[in-house]
């Protein structure tokens, strides 16, 4: 017994006693467990997941906050290509490589270590992953048009403004604003960093033509810049001058301000420039023979323009004496003694003009057809009527130039127009007419009262002249022969010696019903046809009368009218005035059409008769 | 596993035990336990190309034991005749070999467990005792050789989990045989005349059992210094 528990006990010992290696023994790290953190990627302040759009040749700015973590993946991949990231962080995107509203995948991968040195970690497990997603869209046909409009600032500059075109993902950066105007130079006008602000002022823009240029530059290079260009043509208008006569040799002119803030200048074709100032308004002394009309240009000139004034924006205009209405050719005239006033028939209108206002009291339209030295209306101060040789008839007018009557002319065969070297109307209600034919002048006498015709007399081939009543007529025929003029024929009342050698013209007074100026090279006398009493020579060219005054106008200088006074015995007046076309005096008014408008020069505070 | 330990050890004694009854002869019974070194070279170099080849070497696993050597336990029953001693032996050898790595993200382990059954035969020599003037044996010396044939087993576990994923496992079992010569000496003390007290030291040559499975196919190899202390018992 005591044999086998011993045997046993060696067997459990034998059995028990082994135990089989075991280390449960680990190596621990102690690490930590690393920190939650996002990987930043900024493409431009895009968000993920939004769509980019390219319109232009582009660059994508990226930029990362890799937190000091060391990088193991980095990729970008537009569409299936991979782009290789580069050190200014930039992708660049071109639209020609694709096509209209084609739609691509832009991502951008990035894997940092966490450092944490864990197993995870060193396997692969453990990492920061920054998974970056967008759409991008191209639109190759989108542009960045500006709308643009223009205002006036309070300090009268040019304001440009414009609106934005709704592009997506498009932010301005700034603006550059150049302009090119008729000079052709191109000029900036600012830069405007605050992309916000959607206008500029042109302090420097007066008027004229300018083409600006606004530029606009995108933030990030987003976009090309682009050529927006706004055209503004405002020209000050021309011929707005008002000239004023102030005296004999001064002029007063004025224009209406110009829509934008600017200096003045006034430049004479000769290059003579009168600097205004911001004055609308000058008085410029002159020698200039009446009427004045003077082609200037006016300058609008920006208020710190230091450059050449001859290269600024103008407008032609014209300093000119003051004229009546819109009278163009006037191309006869009569008075009105009674109501100070003057008819005037000029292109196809039959005008009166109120001699104290210088102003168009009533217009007319009348038919006739015109032709150079015709008679074509009379007034009698008598009869207060006033006849206008239509064709074929005569029209007789009130002094209001309302129809009265017609009376019909008895043409002469043969003749298609009639042409009257007089045309009166006489104290006894009759139209006394001259016209020329081929067998010489034509006298035709024509009663208003019965609208019929009474008689013709030939006059021969020599001039013929009128008194102002109608009553007296001479006819040169070697000498000067007076007529009355009667109910029924004429009736010679004298026959004067003229030295045909001298001669060249008369004129009958529409101051004294007798007289005829008989004017000859150089010099002028008076003839009463009755009496034939004569009054000179006077020296100097005859060149009108003022039939409310008597006073004689006449040319003793080039260019310079004298004026005497009925009796010639005494100068009232001497003045430059252009008398290759006639000027006329009424009521010391001096007129003279010129250059398609009618000038008048009131002499009144000049002359004492 | 340990089941199966147990198994084999009976299975080892109980062999003795028959042997032992048939003879009838001066039966000795011996329990020894002692420490043992090993060569186990190849199994450190596989276990070295293990530690730096990922994803050991990946996530720097530590070599946590190196297949050292560790204690072992003999059992011998044998059948004196004066100063011979022939008989059979059982011992059993364990060592094993670990990389571990072990963070909040998850751990690794890759583990060797070696067993070695050993069964032979030996034949001691006590050519030196030491008698009392009584006559009474107080202490012999003695010399022995035991051949025999190693059994070895190696139990290969290994794991990698990553964040709570099992990333990879092992669990293989492998066995190879090998022999060996156990060459030892040793000092008895006959406590009484039943009951002796030995310290023994020796060396063990082994021929080392290949493991074709293993990666690099390494040899186990047992051999090594056998220091030991143990107990008999005479029938």
């Amino acid at each position: 017994m005591r044999n086998i528990f011993v045997l046993t006990s060696f067997v459990i010992l034998f059995l028990l006693g082994g135990c089989e290696y075991n280390n449960e023994e680990s190596y621990h790290n102690d690490v930590q467990k690393p920190e939650d953190i996002t990987i930043d990627i900024n493409l431009d302040g895009i968000s993920n997941g939004q769509t980019i759009y390219i319109y232009a040749p582009t660059k994508l700015h990226y930029l990362y906050d890799f937190k000091s973590k060391n990088i193991l993946e980095h990729e970008i991949k537009l569409g299936n290509e991979i782009i290789q990231p580069d050190s200014d962080g930039i992708i660049e995107i071109n639209p020609e490589r694709y096509s209209d509203n084609e739609e691509i995948q832009l991502t951008i991968k990035v894997e940092l270590a966490t450092g944490s040195n864990s197993i995870a970690e060193k396997l692969g497990y453990e990492k920061y992953v920054g998974d970056y997603n967008y759409k991008i869209k191209i639109s190759k046909n989108a542009s960045f048009t500006l709308d643009f409009k223009d205002e006036i600032t309070d300090e009268r500059y040019l304001k440009v403004f414009w609106a934005l075109p709704p592009l997506e993902q498009v932010e301005v950066d700034y603006y550059d604003v150049f302009y090119r105007d008729e000079n052709g130079t191109e000029k900036k006008v600012t830069t405007i960093t605050d992309p916000t602000q959607t206008f500029f002022i042109d302090e420097s823009y007066t008027s004229g033509y300018r083409r600006y240029l606004v530029m606009p530059y995108f933030k990030n290079d987003r976009m090309v810049w682009q050529y927006n260009y706004y055209t503004k043509q405002d020209d000050y208008p021309s011929y707005n001058i008002v000239s004023e006569p102030i005296g004999l040799n001064k002029i007063k002119v004025t224009w209406g301000d110009n829509k934008y803030r600017c200096r003045y200048a006034l430049e004479y074709l000769d290059g003579t420039i009168i600097d205004c100032g911001e004055k609308t308004e000058i008085e410029i002394e002159h020698n200039y023979s009446f009427p004045v009309h003077l082609d200037v240009k006016l300058h609008t000139i920006p208020l710190d323009f230091t450059g050449s004034i001859e290269r600024t924006p103008y407008s032609m205009q014209n300093i000119t004496s003051k004229k009546i209405g819109n009278i163009r050719y006037p191309m006869d005239f009569d008075f009105n003694l009674k109501d100070s006033q003057l008819y005037v028939y000029d292109e196809g209108k039959l005008l009166s003009v109120d001699l104290k206002e210088m102003q168009i009291l009533r217009s007319r339209s009348v038919l006739t057809l015109w032709d150079w030295g015709k008679k074509n209306l009379a007034y009698s101060n008598y009869l207060e009527k006033l006849v206008f040789a239509e064709h074929e008839k005569f029209m007789i007018l009130n002094k209001g130039l309302d129809s009265i009557s017609t009376v019909h002319a008895k043409l002469t065969q043969g003749t298609q127009v009639t042409v009257y070297s007089i045309l009166c109307l006489s104290k006894d209600n009759r139209v006394v007419t001259c016209e020329s034919g081929n067998s010489g002048k034509t006298l035709k006498i024509y009663d208003i009262s019965t609208n019929k015709f009474m008689y013709s007399e030939q006059l021969g081939y020599g001039p013929a002249f009128l008194s102002k009543d109608g009553d007296i007529l001479c006819s040169m025929a070697g000498l000067a022969i007076g007529y009355k003029v009667g109910q029924t024929e004429l009736q010679v009342i004298s026959k004067t010696k003229v030295d045909l050698s001298k001669y060249k013209d008369s004129f009958f007074s529409q101051f004294q019903n007798e007289i005829l100026y008989m004017i000859e090279d150089d010099n002028f006398y008076k003839l009463n046809i009755v009496t034939g009493e004569r009054i000179g020579p006077i020296n100097g060219k005859f060149i009108t009368e003022d039939p409310f005054t008597g006073n004689i106008v006449l040319e003793r200088e080039n260019e310079m009218v004298t004026i005497m006074n009925f009796q010639l015995d005494r100068t009232l007046l001497t003045l430059p005035a252009i008398t290759n076309i006639q000027p006329r005096l009424y009521d010391n008014i001096l007129l003279n059409a010129f250059s398609g408008a009618l000038y008048y020069l009131d002499l009144k505070p000049y002359i004492k008769n | 596993m340990l089941k199966l330990r147990i198994m084999k050890k009976i299975v080892l004694l109980s062999v003795l035990i028959v042997i032992c009854s048939t003879l009838k002869a001066q039966l000795t019974v011996g329990y020894s336990f002692g420490y043992a070194t090993y060569n186990m070279g190849e199994m450190k170099d596989m276990l070295n190309s293990i530690q730096t080849t990922p994803p050991a070497s990946t996530i720097g696993a530590k070599n946590m034991d190196d297949f050292p050597g560790n204690i072992y336990n003999s059992i011998n029953v044998g059948y004196r005749i004066a100063k011979h001693e022939f008989g059979i032996k059982g011992e059993y050898h364990t060592t094993g070999g670990k990389l571990s790595k072990i963070d909040y993200s998850g751990s690794y382990e890759m583990k060797f467990i070696l067993n070695g059954y050993k069964g032979s035969f030996y034949y001691r020599n006590y050519f030196y005792t030491f008698t009392s003037n009584k006559g009474k044996e107080l202490f012999s010396l003695f010399g022995e050789i035991a051949p025999g044939v190693t059994f070895s087993q190696v139990k290969h576990t290994g794991y990698l989990i990553v964040e709570e994923n099992t990333l990879d496992s092992e669990d293989d079992k492998f066995n190879a045989n090998g022999i060996s010569v156990l060459l030892q000496a040793g000092f008895k003390y006959h406590l009484t005349s039943n009951i002796g007290l030995q310290v023994v030291l020796g060396y063990d040559i082994s021929s080392g059992s290949e493991f074709k499975e293993l990666p690099y196919s390494p040899n186990i190899n047992w051999s090594g210094v056998r220091l030991n202390g143990g107990i008999t018992y005479s029938f």
